[in-house]
């Protein structure tokens, strides 16, 4: 195979030894003729139509390629040498500026005239002499020092921590106090006492199963005679053992894997069973199943053993990670489609579980992190062995059959005929479509498998989104510059080199029609990695006290911020593995810290020595993220639908368009996610975007919040909803006020102050303080009598809109 | 200097625009002001245009049909060719189909335009041409999300994201980019979505395809069931309840709830203003027959171009005016029945030609940079009997006023429009000279994200300093 790279390399060598030979042969006349050629005729042209963009002056050096002196013009660019001194013809130069080609056509807005374009031919075939002088500007290719890169904090192999001991401590801590509690004796800082428990059972509430506390859990908590420790633990118990606990921390994990329902793009294609993927994934957090676990079934359940049915469809269905990226299926350039599949597998995977930004290695080394674009392509290997992709006008991805559950009837006889008979057809439409090379027809063939596999229900099995190894498994090749059509050299499929020791880096050993996948998802899930518990553990610290150890929860790399408690991090990454990777282990340790439980409130000390809460002397308020806002309003308006999963869109529904998602009323987390169209209180609460790893969530305050809290119909329905739920409770005068001695003003007043409290304490679980009762009094009183629910509605969709509501202490 | 020139200035320049009275306190606030990730501030570079309004043509109007006089291409209709089909990426024996439309010498310079843009045709004195523009994608979508992103297929931010990410807007009154009439498809929200961006730069959609635009607005812009005075009170309680709920969480004041209270506000002045920005009613008689206004077939477009024009006046950074609807073949996307093609420039050529003019008689022309053009243009040769497939190899696209060359063409298309051969500009470049006209440079306009620093134009783009004036 003669790669670009190579023929670079030969040529080179060609000009090179050319040169030297041609310049002994030479006259002292030719050469001098020569120059004047090259100055009068090709310098001129060169300087005016190339330096733009192929100059040290002009900084830019498109295709890699300087063009501003003798040295760069023959050391050539991205695709090789751009002069060949032996068949000057065949420059590549001289293909560009004579426009025959039609992907390389320079300069790129206008022919040269025909007399320039035969000047060049004649100076090609002189030899291109070239006066100028100057040294080729080094190239931005490799040259990544693995071994300093190894050095860096979140590649370092995870260490021994010891728990520190913390002198005066009053009574006993927990080794994260331990931790916390260090370094802010070292800046001087005091934690914030623990926030009341009116406040706590509200934090809880919301942190692990994503639901306001109704008042009577409220008022049982508040009143448990047990002391905070016991009486926490045991209501974290109850809430860790919830089924809504797996639909809050699935949603979360749901951001990082970009779920969605429809392909985006401009087709938005519906992914009919995209919603298995998120039950698995809701399943797997009550289940408790272990993260390595997920891990590797996220990237490779196709290829993992299987004890029973259930298991084998949790495994294929988590494979579906690979396939529901956001891509464009209209692409009409197979080879580039399959590419842009393989690099969004490649830079999720990547930020997902390693926090790494891989996919910035696709059309050079990484700028800033030790990733090199042959750790790029040695990856990209991996996933282009994986067959994703089925191709037609508009391509799809793929559907496997799931096994039938273990308690599912026998397939009974006339099931098995149907299904082998179904088999058989698409297993012909395979080897038809295999043997078509026309274009136009292949992709009718490939439509037509789609069609039967992915537009419809298969007969007999349930169907899930899933991928298989390729037919063409092996090794890829560096794309230059990213251009699928333009290969350099082989790169044996591997894992990057600077997350691993230096005496394990070697190509993978594989099977013949092996793509790597399994192994590259056990090297992942393995507790040696450096990065996957780390990065895990961080998520889990980033939803309970609102920010990460390091910030940027899905970058570890240079770029990304340093932990603000290194020690810390990697004492709960090795605690986290040492507990079978349990999510839910490492939550019930965090929450029954001293620094969860802490009070948001934050005093001057504090605000000035640390006004970002790094050192976390106390907790960080946060606010209520768009499905929680949305839950929250549904169960105040007594409205909410607890019915569980399942499949979210009919079959018959053909485009995600127009969808009506005010008629569901169940939880957020099962509402559809269409890439292309938003519920609209998603995308103004600043829902995950479906399209992009996003471990942590943007938190704007714009006006078109305040607009859909004030004026959205949802809003205003559930408002009323809410009003007649406390109203219907009775209003009553409390007994100790005489009825018969009060004015008719004192008598409303009364009652009006009963209803403000009873909104407050149901909204907000307290009680209104006396101005907020002041101004929601006087506000009411600006209603005439008929519009008395109106107006109560109006108040309770201000306290909806405030800030007690949207924010969590 | 004219009176309304002058007028809009004012407009512009008082920091609460059409708010109300009672609230030009909140608007004075210094220290909000410097939070508001919305704050006008200039470019990189000298602006020749302050605003942007993209008249998009879904689906791809056909060059050679419109604005590519080709009279070799009528000479050779129905010759067999072969050409490069850029729908099976290969060479392939075609036939020529030549335009049905008659296309006639308008303005000083001449310029051929042919019967189905009467009206535009009067202005090309006023227009700049670029007759070799190519793009990437062959399919809608792939195109449509270029044409507004950057990016066939990656998550990239919208243009009017990026502008008003660089440039603020001018109306601390309403959103900097507005999108009207944007389709729920070939991509929707994404082409006017900020992507990685933070949220304030998305762009607000105006009325949605299929609602007549004299009922379009802004999502959630009123109550319904409460009267202007009665949500007046309500955001007034509202502001009180949020004060003594902050105040009393703490006194370090926390900037995230002290946002919360400001955008509650600003989204009342959005709610007073915007309603009175949106509806034409107010305006002359005169003007609205100049957009075609009342007239069935221009109805629509015309209503969309006027609020297009009062929006520019009040200072909204970035105005998508989107002829379009949600067919899976949209408007001007003629794979048969060319013909269709007269409906389509019937409903927007009186329209687009009245902006013209009303931006023109106001002295907005001199600031403002008008962009007409489609996704992609489309084939000289035939699909089918009387139908064109989708071009990204060569098609028009003009501009107008900002800083362009006024009665100006770049580029052409080979002798019978198939493939742009000189002048050549990538919608890359279009990009890059569009924000170059508004002060910014398209290199330096990045933001970083994920580990590196993304740009509007990749690592392409190229200022075209030929149409500048």
């Amino acid at each position: 195979m003669l790669a670009a790279t190579g023929r670079w390399k030969i040529a080179l060598c060609s000009v090179v030894s050319l040169f030297v030979a041609g310049v002994s042969s030479l006259t002292a006349d030719d050469a001098a003729q020569g120059i004047e050629f090259f100055e009068k005729r090709i310098r001129p042209v060169l300087a005016e139509n190339c330096y733009e963009c192929h100059s040290a002056e002009s900084g830019k050096r498109k295709g890699g390629l300087h063009l501003d002196n003798r040295a760069s013009l023959r050391a050539g660019g991205d695709l090789g040498a751009v002069i060949d001194l032996e068949k000057p013809e065949a420059s590549l130069l001289l293909r560009a500026i004579s426009y025959h080609d039609a992907d390389l056509q320079m300069p790129p807005e206008k022919r040269l005239p025909n007399a320039v374009v035969e000047d060049f031919r004649k100076w090609l075939a002189l030899g291109a002499p070239d006066s100028r002088d100057g040294a080729v500007s080094v190239a931005s290719t490799s040259g990544i020092d693995f071994e300093a890169g190894r050095k860096f904090w979140s590649f370092r192999p995870l260490g021994e921590m010891e728990v520190p001991k913390v002198a005066g401590a009053a009574s006993p801590m927990s080794p994260v106090d331990a931790f916390l509690e260090t370094r802010r004796i070292e800046v001087g800082l005091k934690s914030a006492p623990a926030a009341d428990r009116r406040t706590l059972i509200r934090r809880l509430y919301f942190d692990l199963i994503g639901l306001p506390p109704a008042e009577v859990d409220v008022q049982a908590f508040v009143e448990d005679p047990a002391g905070d420790d016991e009486a926490i633990a045991k209501w974290v118990d109850r809430l860790l053992a919830s089924k809504n606990f797996g639909e809050r921390w699935g949603r979360h994990w749901l951001d990082v894997v970009r779920f969605a329902e429809s392909s985006g793009g401009g087709r938005a294609e519906l992914m009919h069973e995209a919603w298995r993927f998120r039950d698995y994934v809701i399943d797997s957090f009550n289940a408790d199943r272990p993260f390595d676990q997920m891990v590797r079934e996220h990237l490779a359940g196709d290829l993992m053993e299987a004890a029973t049915a259930a298991e084998r469809r949790g495994q294929l269905v988590a494979s579906g990670f690979l396939a529901l990226g956001p891509t464009n299926y209209e692409l009409q350039d197979k080879e580039q489609l399959r590419m842009e599949v393989v690099d969004e597998q490649i830079d999720t995977m990547g930020r997902a579980f390693m926090g790494m930004t891989i996919g910035c290695a696709r059309c050079h080394d990484h700028m800033f992190d030790p990733i090199s674009a042959k750790d790029y392509y040695a990856l990209a290997g991996i996933f282009r062995s994986t067959d994703t992709l089925m191709f037609g006008n508009v391509s799809s991805w793929r559907h496997a059959p799931l096994p039938r559950p273990d308690d599912a009837p026998p397939v009974t006889d006339e099931q098995k005929v149907a299904w082998e008979a179904f088999e058989k057809k698409v297993a012909e439409l395979e080897v038809k479509f295999a043997a078509t090379t026309n274009l136009g027809s292949r992709k009718g063939v490939g439509g037509e498998i789609i069609g039967l596999t992915v537009k419809k229900d298969l007969p007999v099995y349930d169907a899930a989104m899933s991928v298989l190894e390729a037919d063409d498994a092996g090794d890829y090749r560096l794309a230059i510059r990213g251009d699928v059509h333009r290969l350099g050299e082989d790169v044996a499929r591997a894992f990057p080199e600077v997350m691993q020791p230096a005496d394990a880096v070697a190509p993978l050993k594989l099977k013949e029609g092996a793509s790597g996948r399994l192994e590259l998802a056990n090297w992942i899930a393995s507790p040696e990695h450096p990065l996957t518990a780390r990065v895990y553990v961080n998520r889990i610290w980033h939803h309970l006290f609102g920010q990460g150890l390091v910030r940027t929860v899905d970058n570890f790399g240079a770029t990304g911020e340093a932990p603000s408690h290194p020690e810390l991090l990697d004492w709960l990454a090795a605690e986290f593995v040492a507990d079978g990777w349990s999510t839910k282990a490492m939550v019930r340790r965090l929450v029954l810290t001293d620094a969860y439980r802490a009070s948001s409130r934050a005093d001057q000390t504090q605000q000035r020595l640390d006004p970002e809460n790094r050192w976390l002397a106390r907790q960080n308020h946060r606010r209520l993220d768009a499905e929680v806002l949305r839950d929250s309003l549904l169960v105040l308006s007594g409205e909410l639908d607890p019915t569980p999963g399942g499949k979210t869109l009919p079959r018959e529904l053909r485009s995600e368009f127009g969808f009506d998602y005010d008629k569901l009323l169940v939880r957020s987390v099962y509402l559809p996610v269409f890439r292309n169209n938003i519920e609209s209180l998603f995308s103004v609460f600043d829902f995950s975007n479906p399209n992009l790893v996003a471990g942590r969530r943007a938190v704007s305050t714009v006006p078109s919040q305040a607009l859909y809290l004030m004026n959205s119909e949802f809003v205003s329905e559930r408002a009323a909803r809410a009003v007649e739920t406390v109203m219907a409770k009775g209003a009553a005068l409390p007994d100790s006020v005489p009825a018969d001695e009060l004015s008719a003003d004192q008598a409303v007043r009364l009652l009006d102050d009963e209803i403000i409290e009873r909104l407050f304490v149901h909204t907000l679980g307290r009680e209104p303080s006396a101005d907020e009762a002041r101004q929601c009094y006087e506000f009411l009183q600006t209603f005439p009598e008929p519009q008395r629910h109106l107006a109560l509605t109006a108040l309770q969709q201000a306290l909806f809109a405030s800030v007690d509501f949207r924010y969590v202490d | 200097m004219n009176h309304s020139l002058t007028r809009r200035q004012l407009l512009t320049r008082s920091a609460c625009g059409f708010g109300s009275l009672a609230l030009a306190g909140m608007c004075g606030n210094e220290a909000l002001a410097a939070a508001n990730p919305l704050r006008a501030r200039p470019g990189h570079l000298p602006a020749r245009a302050k605003r942007v309004i993209f008249l998009w043509m879904q689906g791809g109007p056909s060059q050679i049909d419109t604005f590519d006089y080709k009279p070799e291409l009528q000479r050779r209709s129905g010759e067999k060719v072969k050409l490069y089909n850029p729908r099976s990426s290969q060479l392939e024996e075609l036939t020529l189909y030549g335009s049905p439309w008659e296309f006639k010498p308008y303005g000083e310079r001449g310029h051929h335009v042919s019967s189905l843009f009467p009206n535009i045709g009067q202005h090309v004195d006023d227009l700049c041409f670029l007759q070799g523009m190519h793009t990437e994608g062959v399919a809608h979508g792939p195109a449509t999300l270029f044409m507004h992103t950057g990016a066939t297929n990656l998550i990239r931010p919208s243009m009017g994201s990026w502008i008003t990410y660089g440039l603020g807007t001018e109306n601390d009154s309403l959103p900097g980019f507005v999108t009207i009439n944007a389709p729920a498809t070939k991509g929707g929200p994404r082409n006017y979505g900020p992507a990685f961006l933070p949220a304030d730069f998305q762009g607000t959609p105006i009325g949605r395809v299929g609602l007549p635009a004299a009922k379009a607005t802004i999502d959630h812009l009123a109550n319904a069931q409460l009267s202007g005075a009665q949500q007046r009170r309500q955001f007034d309680l509202l502001k009180n309840i949020n004060r003594a709920q902050i105040d009393g969480r703490d006194a370090t004041g926390d900037k995230q709830l002290e946002a919360v209270i400001h955008s509650s506000e600003l989204a009342f002045r959005m709610q007073t203003a915007a309603p009175d920005l949106l509806n034409i009613e107010g305006e002359s008689k005169a003007t609205k027959d100049l957009y075609g206004i009342g007239e069935a077939t221009t109805d629509d477009y015309g209503r969309q171009c006027l609020m297009a024009r009062k929006l520019a006046e009040s200072g909204v950074r970035y105005i998508q005016v989107s002829y379009s609807d949600h067919g899976a073949s949209p408007m001007w996307d003629q794979h048969s029945k060319l013909e269709k093609h007269q409906e389509h420039a019937a409903a927007t050529d009186k329209p687009v030609a009245g902006l013209l003019a009303d931006l023109k008689a106001r002295g907005l022309l001199e600031d403002t940079l008008v962009w007409w053009g489609g996704e992609f243009g489309r084939t000289p040769f035939s699909q089918g009997k009387d139908g064109r497939d989708h071009n990204p190899r060569g098609f028009t696209t003009w501009l107008a006023g900002g800083g362009v060359k006024a009665g100006h063409r770049h580029g052409m298309t080979d002798e019978i429009g198939n493939e742009a051969v000189d002048g050549k500009v990538h919608m890359h470049d279009l990009h890059a000279t569009i924000l170059h006209l508004l002060g910014l440079d398209h290199e330096r306009l990045t933001y970083r994200y994920a580990g590196r620093d993304f740009r509007l134009t990749d690592v392409a783009g190229r200022v075209v300093d030929e149409v500048i004036a």
